[in-house]
């Protein structure tokens, strides 16, 4: 998971950026895209070739795609959190 | 979360049948720009082609309409058949990568381990002992059959088997009679 630990803050900060930058429903829509795309390539880098070779399969997809679950959940807690901040702020 | 749902479960089966996580990435977005195609063709064939010019294509997020329950529904199913798909090409991957590493593995050049055992320490791997599956040389022509091309064939030919030269007795020509023969 080392790939996927160096993705996160990437995970967490790409989409609050179009959402400080255009705080409009525009820019709402784009940091929700943003976010799916950093998703994307967080799931993406964790199962990369690069990663380690699984041992145990079970266990390791099963892990992986609950550790990769778990860290999607917290960087939409912290991008859901950012947003209704942001927006309650500039309302 | 309705999009970290097809992230999840589509990602991880391109990523491991591309082997490229940027690949991965711009194929899940074309799935799920292809999903929302679909929800768009079915809320026409539901609503008629004037679909638009009734507010159906809105897609409100608070109040979802039929396009948004039908790309929604989409996204599940695409999602699901990548997390069995993902599960099976994960599953078959791993005796691959096993068998692999069994048939050459590569050896540390140096390793500070021995020498660290005896005080108790462990000492990790450094990144270039890692085994890897990518960095396996394969010969897979040497672990191949040869075969041969014979020109007066349209097909390729297994290599005629090695064997032993025996010594073959010298044929003996005798010149035909001409006469007897008339």
């Amino acid at each position: 998971m080392g790939a996927a630990g160096r993705t996160w803050p990437f995970c967490v900060a790409a989409p609050l950026v179009p959402l400080i930058l255009f705080p409009t429903d525009w820019g709402r829509s784009m940091a929700v895209l943003t976010f799916f795309v950093s998703s994307a390539c967080l799931v993406a880098y964790a199962f990369c070739p690069n990663a380690e070779p699984p041992s145990d399969l079970a266990a390791t997809w099963a892990g992986r795609l609950t550790a990769l679950a778990v860290a999607s959940l917290t960087a939409f807690a912290v991008f859901t959190a950012v947003s209704l901040t942001w927006s309650s702020a500039q309302d | 979360m309705a999009t970290l749902i097809p992230a999840l479960g589509v990602t991880p089966y391109l990523t491991l049948a591309t082997r490229k996580p940027v690949a991965a990435v711009v194929f899940t977005l074309a799935l799920v720009g292809g999903a929302k195609l679909v929800a768009g063709a079915v809320t026409c064939l539901v609503y008629g082609w004037d679909a638009p010019q009734q507010g159906r294509t809105t897609m409100p997020w608070e109040d979802p309409d039929f396009l948004l329950w039908v790309f929604w529904a989409t996204n599940l199913a695409l999602a699901a058949v990548g997390y069995t798909a993902g599960a099976r090409r994960f599953r078959t991957l791993g005796p691959a990568c096993r068998q692999l590493l069994r048939v050459k593995r590569p050896k540390p050049h140096w390793s500070a381990g021995p020498f660290l055992a005896p005080f108790g320490a462990q000492f990790p791997p450094g990144v270039l002992h890692q085994v890897r599956c990518d960095r396996i040389a394969l010969d897979v022509a040497a672990a191949t059959q040869q075969v041969g091309l014979r020109f007066d064939r349209r097909a390729l030919e297994s290599a005629l088997k090695h064997v032993p030269h025996k010594p073959v007795a010298p044929l003996e020509v005798t010149e035909p009679n001409v006469e007897e023969a008339f």
